[in-house]
């Protein structure tokens, strides 16, 4: 009888310490959230279709390769259609389970760096074309020793821009989540 | 025969996606049996109309029949020629080496020319040629041999598209699209898979060993055997777990009908008018079904999850086992990317409070940005051929907010659901491992929060270990020394984020960044002395944020570029509290 009721003790005892931890477990984990409404499925569905981002961020691409040429003279770009890449919407700004789709368009990239000389001017006209899309830069940042790294987001629909170099130059651009079926990349 | 230009050229990757496709191909039109047979004439219609019916219908059937068995026959035929093709162009670039290293030249139609000039003692001069010409001979065998292999492979194929295309593949008199499907199989015996204790090594052992029909074969008839099995080629299983989903979630709809109408049924013999009380048998009834019918939506929605989020392109699905209601929760494993071919690998395992239904299309498209990132900063270094994998692992009971927080067995403060699941993720890792004999990617470890704890679990058991583990807020590895961790020595990388205090407290082993040996990756916003800018990633849930230094840090784990990665000391308020007389983790 004494095992028994001290087994029984034992266990409220570890349910109790296993329910303190948890609690304090439960609130470091999601004590420091940002409380901030979720967006719906009607939220979505009122952005632009997902094939319309397509387009206009091909177009911006094109007018910052252009802006890099005209600003440093022309480079022998290229692009790779399979980095692109899909995604679906859950990106935690939405409700669970939405219907839509975020596509990283391919990358075009040249196969030489952007020189330290060349980054300012480079800065400035990618910047440029970016501000006409509702981009603004954030995030990290490197200019440094021929390594190169420049971040952007668009606010409305959570657009993502990255250009940067090593060896190599490369730029890429992320939709944000937006309804309609994707074009895909061949 | 085919010219050794046009082998060289000939890109097997197409192929391998018509074997895909006729893969989906064929399970669709299988999965028509059902309207097929739905959409039959009555039995009891009697008319000239009637007969007409039945013979369009049957003409359609019968055509039907033809298509499934040809499409059926392909995939072997298809499967045998990307193999030999393979290896006939590996066994050329072979012969190709060999023979510049010998001083020879090989050009596009194959024939051999010897431009070395030497210089002999006359009488060296006749055993000198003798050689050479043997040598010479030797090579002409050697890529005749290959392109004869070259040409048999593509005539197999051209015969068997040829005939399938003209309806000319025997269905054997069958009934129905499935038994079409099974007769061109017929022949397929396949010995069974060894026992899953066996380990993933046996069971690509055991793969190998199948003839290309009898994995066909195996596909068809039993593909849960292999949907889940370690070991076992990402491309296979990704199409037998499809294969498994229209069926699992038609049984999921069936199941929560049934349930719904016997609750109802229930419901109704008791309206609220009736003056009899139900009897205690009925009302634990309901309360069974209403737990069933709970139950079986969860499991509803972690399918319709998977469905969506491997809709797109570039997703393999790796893991498939929604459970039966009462048992485990809903898991699953989806890879962005090919696990088969990448050369970069890695394997995310998320903590507190995920669930497939939930959170698989988030954390995949999270992989996506780790993807992203790992391969632009590849094409950056001149490694842009590079190809990359991702794979959100959702394959074990993730500690959850609701009543099990107070059992000890599976609270998020016990480390028992992170040892389960270790056991199991570590078998996912040795998979991978086993399933690339000869080829061995470069593997990431990526384990966040309590899912940090269970990679910890994990990599205390692999038998091959990984190339790179990165925590980043972690309570804990399980451990407290890395030696115990299977990594590449050097390569257990954290990231603690300002204000993550998760990552602080030590609950499952010391803290990870206080570990003798550790690589302190910086999550930080700071200006370092060469101008480079850094963004934070504040809090718990913030590393994988695109732009971020957390998430460049990550992708460049991934893509092994640590020359590239910002480290950083990782210390914060929650460090230095440990310096306070007295205090304990929790």
């Amino acid at each position: 009888m004494t095992t028994v009721r001290g087994f029984r003790v034992h266990r409220v005892h570890a349910a109790v310490a296993t329910l303190v931890t948890a609690l304090v477990l439960i609130i470091l984990t999601t004590g420091c959230a940002k409380e901030r409404p979720l967006l719906t499925q009607a939220d979505l569905d009122a952005r632009p279709p997902i094939t319309e981002m397509q387009d206009r961020y091909e177009g911006m691409l094109q007018r910052i390769r252009a802006a890099i040429d005209a600003a440093v003279g022309p480079r022998e770009w290229y692009v790779d259609n399979k980095s692109a890449s899909y995604g679906t919407c859950g990106d935690r700004n939405f409700v669970p389970n939405v219907i839509g789709r975020d596509v990283t368009l391919p990358f075009w990239q040249f196969d030489r760096p952007i020189t330290d000389a060349e980054w300012p001017a480079v800065k400035r006209a990618v910047l440029d074309v970016l501000g006409q899309y509702g981009f603004q830069p954030g995030g990290m940042a490197v200019d440094t020793g021929g390594d190169h790294e420049l971040n952007a987001y668009e606010t409305g629909y959570g657009g993502y821009f990255n250009i940067g170099n090593k060896i190599n130059t490369v730029m890429r651009v992320s939709t944000g989540c937006h309804p309609g079926e994707i074009r895909i990349y061949r | 025969m085919a010219r050794l230009a046009d082998v060289e050229r000939w890109d097997t990757g197409q192929l391998e996606a018509v074997f895909g496709r006729l893969g989906s191909a064929r399970d669709r039109l299988v999965d028509l049996d059902g309207k097929l047979a739905g959409c039959a004439p009555p039995e009891g219609w009697v008319a000239p109309s009637a007969e007409a019916a039945r013979a369009a219908h049957g003409g359609v059937a019968e055509r039907l029949r033809r298509v499934v068995a040809g499409v059926t026959a392909c995939r072997p035929v298809l499967a045998h020629t990307v193999d030999e093709i393979e290896a006939v162009k590996r066994e050329l670039q072979t012969a190709r080496t060999n023979a510049a290293a010998a001083g020879f030249e090989i050009d596009a139609d194959s024939t051999i020319s010897d431009p070395r000039t030497v210089t002999l003692l006359p009488e060296q001069v006749e055993q000198y040629r003798a050689g050479r010409t043997q040598q010479m001979q030797t090579l002409r065998t050697q890529l005749d041999g290959l392109l004869a292999r070259a040409d048999a492979a593509d005539a197999a194929l051209a015969d068997i598209l040829t005939r399938a295309a003209a309806g000319q593949i025997d269905d054997g008199a069958s009934t129905n699209l499935a038994s079409a499907a099974d007769h061109v199989l017929g022949g397929a015996v396949v010995p069974d898979p060894p026992p899953a204790e066996a380990g993933p090594n046996a069971a690509r052992a055991w793969w190998a060993g199948l003839s290309d029909t009898q994995r066909e074969a195996m596909i068809l008839r039993s593909p849960w055997m292999i949907g889940n099995r370690d070991g076992i080629p990402s491309t296979v299983r990704d199409e037998a777990n499809r294969a498994q989903l229209p069926d699992q979630l038609a049984t999921l709809d069936s199941d929560l009908a049934a349930a719904k109408a016997r609750l109802a049924q229930l419901l109704a013999a008791h309206p609220a008018t009736s003056t009899e009380p139900p009897s205690s048998a009925d009302l634990a009834e309901v309360a069974r079904l209403k737990d069933r019918i709970g139950d079986l939506q969860t499991r509803h929605e972690a399918t319709v999850a998977i469905q969506s989020t491997i809709a797109l392109p570039d997703r393999q699905l790796l893991l498939l086992d929604v459970g039966a209601p009462g048992g485990h929760a809903p898991h699953a494993a989806v890879a962005v990317g090919n696990v088969d071919t990448a050369k970069h690998v890695a394997v995310f395992t998320p903590g507190l409070t995920t669930t497939v239904a939930g959170d698989l299309g988030d954390y995949t498209k999270d992989m996506k940005g780790v993807r992203d990132v790992a391969t632009a900063e590849l094409k950056k270094v001149g490694r842009g051929g590079e190809e990359v994998a991702t794979v959100a692992w959702l394959g074990y009971d993730a500690p959850q907010l609701d009543s099990t927080l107070f059992d000890p067995d599976r609270s998020v403060a016990s480390a028992d659901p992170a040892k389960a699941g270790g056991a199991d993720l570590a078998r996912f890792y040795d998979g991978i491992a086993a399933s690339r004999p000869g080829d061995p990617p470069h593997v990431t470890a990526l384990g966040h929060s309590y899912g940090s704890t269970t990679t910890g679990y994990a990599l205390q058991q692999t038998s091959v270990p990984v190339d790179r583990a990165v925590f980043f807020g972690s309570p804990g590895l399980g451990t407290d020394s890395l030696g115990q961790l299977h990594v590449a020595p050097g390569h257990v990388e954290v990231l603690e984020a300002r204000r993550d205090v998760v990552a602080d407290i030590g609950r499952f082993g010391e803290d990870p960044n206080h570990l003798p040996g550790v690589r302190n990756l910086s999550s930080e916003a700071t200006r370092l002395p060469d101008g480079t800018v850094l963004a934070a990633s504040t809090g718990h849930s913030e590393y994988l944020a695109p732009g971020t230094t957390s998430h460049h840090n990550l992708g460049l784990a991934v893509a092994g570029l640590e020359d590239k990665q910002v480290v950083g000391p990782n210390v914060g308020f929650g460090d230095y509290r440990r310096e306070f007389p007295g205090w304990q983790p929790p």
